[in-house]
């Protein structure tokens, strides 16, 4: 055990905490609509792209270009919910291949308006704190972290105490019931999917200052996120924390102790294990 | 009259479930719908309720045609119902059940006003001391008297009850029935009630429906009903003297 031990081991919970936001969005989607948004990771880009935009072309500080990113982002996703999700319902397979069409249109889109090149929001914080005398660590790294689990927690009560998060679980449970006591399920839908595509866009503002954004860096989290999900369980929330965790400390590790070159291999081989001893995912597949 | 239903005809497919079933409910009443297994009784709660809606026909539910609505809409109309096999929100808390009914349709109510409103209906149907009771950890009985609370909680003015007592003791039954009669006489909501426990369903009710392969085969009083030849030949089968 030395403090390098220890680096990785702050790395991977931190990696994993944002891996578990960007595939909290996509969970929640699945988990409620039974949707399975493959533009997922575009979304999260955009947000990137929107908060860069915002504080780098037009100077705003920070504090106002992540809301504006992630309400631009809510907004986008009632849109496409609409407009594309709302015609597929009853049919699984038509909104994957629709939201899988949209991923690619979107990918090409930026790569259209926003060119090939990497582009980056300023850090929110500069500097290194020192963690507990045995190393430092980025102060942008351990405050996108803190922003995530602040999003996460919101998310979490959201969902537990709001009325707006009971007529949700009730949804999820049973649609046709919640819609005899009442409950307009469309709109539900409506709201949820715009949720889950506002808290993809939350997890690309915050990790766009650690991670550049490029037309194609989207592909990668919606990997993770999908990998997540299935070790997790579909549509479970503290599945995707765990999940998220796990990814993120094994690839931390695995990264340091064996290869960084094999870095993406570590979740796959995880993935491979869960699907062979729980199908059904680490929590299984539970409602809200 | 709260509802009058005229020629409502729909079918799956090649398997017509309803053909032209005509019928009315008057305010006020329990009125008893029975007939064999798969004689079209929960599909025509279906179509009450909007699940699905009629290739024919109309319902008109207080002077206004409700067929082509949408659930939660004919559930603002002042619908409700409970399930034949209890479909209570498992993962959710009593409270939060009923507390679904509430938010669906009396969404301006406070936090507070919202959570007593829920504990009167849960105090209503017995079950004051689940309140914090998960449902999926409720007895069969408890699932019953929730799905109860929870269709109260919308403010109904026509309740449909399907197959509440199946499953149920006499004891329990006794309870359940008494409990519907106080439904209609402190709130004023009428019932459509479809029933296998024939014995109930004919002591209750004041008028009685019935239904064989989705045609309206018989109508009238219990008493009668019970001696209608139709009725004990849907029943019973074709007698060969």
């Amino acid at each position: 055990m030395n403090s390098l031990f220890f680096m990785y081991l702050t790395n991977g919970i931190v990696m994993g905490i944002i891996f578990a936001l960007s595939a909290l969005g996509v969970s929640l989607i699945v988990g409620i609509m039974n949707v399975i948004n493959f533009a997922h990771g575009e979304l999260y880009i955009f947000a990137g792209y929107i908060s860069y935009i915002l504080s780098v072309k037009l100077g705003i500080s920070f504090y106002f270009a992540i809301p504006i990113a992630i309400l631009t982002i809510f907004i986008i996703g009632i849109l496409i919910e609409e407009s594309l999700i709302k015609p597929t319902y009853g049919n699984d397979m038509y909104s994957l291949i629709i939201t899988f069409i949209l991923s690619i249109v979107l990918q090409n889109f930026a790569l259209l308006v926003f060119g090939p090149f990497p582009n980056k929001p300023p850090n929110w914080i500069s500097g290194a704190t020192n963690m507990f005398g045995l190393f430092r660590y980025g102060n942008q790294r351990l405050v996108s972290c803190l922003a995530a689990i602040g999003i996460i927690i919101i998310v979490f009560l959201l969902i537990k105490k709001t009325w707006f998060g009971k007529t949700i679980r009730a949804v999820s449970q049973d649609r046709e019931t919640a819609s005899l006591m009442g409950i307009d399920t469309s709109k539900v839908n409506m709201l949820s999917f715009g949720l889950g595509c506002a808290i993809a866009g939350a997890a690309g503002v915050v990790l766009a200052p650690i991670f550049p954004v490029t037309p194609l860096a989207g592909v990668e989290i919606s990997l993770i996120a999908f990998i997540i999900l299935v070790i997790g369980g579909m549509g479970s929330l503290w599945g995707c924390i765990i999940g998220g965790l796990i990814i993120g400390i094994v690839q931390s590790f695995g990264a340091a102790y064996i290869s960084s070159g094999y870095k993406d291999i570590f979740g796959f081989i995880i993935l491979i294990l869960v699907l062979f001893i729980r199908p059904s995912g680490l929590f299984g597949r539970k409602a809200l | 009259m709260i509802l009058k239903a005229t020629g409502i005809s729909k079918s799956f497919g090649g398997l017509i479930a309803l053909k032209n079933v005509d019928f009315h409910i008057n305010s006020g009443e329990i009125l008893g719908l029975i007939g064999p297994n798969g004689a079209g009784k929960t599909t025509i709660f279906n179509v009450l309720t909007g699940i699905y809606h009629p290739e024919q026909g109309n319902i008109d539910f207080n002077g206004e045609d409700i067929s082509k609505y949408r659930p939660f809409e004919i559930c603002h109309k002042g619908i409700a119902r409970t399930f034949q096999v209890t479909r209570a929100f498992l993962d959710m808390s009593c409270l939060e059940n009923v507390l679904v009914g509430i938010i669906g349709n009396n969404p301006n109510l406070s936090p507070a006003e919202k959570k007593s409103e829920a504990i009167k209906y849960l105090e209503f149907v017995g079950l004051k001391n689940s309140v914090d009771t998960q449902a999926k950890n409720l007895t069969l009985v408890g699932k019953k008297r929730l799905e109860l609370a929870r269709a109260l909680s919308t403010h109904p003015k026509l309740l449909l009850l399907d197959e509440v007592l199946s499953g149920l003791n006499t004891t329990e039954m006794r309870e359940a029935c008494d409990l519907i009669n106080i439904i209609l006489d402190k709130f004023g909501i009428t019932i459509f009630w479809v029933e296998h426990v024939m014995s109930a369903i004919m002591e209750v009710s004041g008028r009685i429906i019935v239904l064989d392969h989705g045609e309206k085969i018989a109508e009238g009083l219990p008493k009668d009903i019970a001696n209608n030849a139709e009725v004990i030949e849907a029943y019973l089968g074709e007698s060969d003297a």
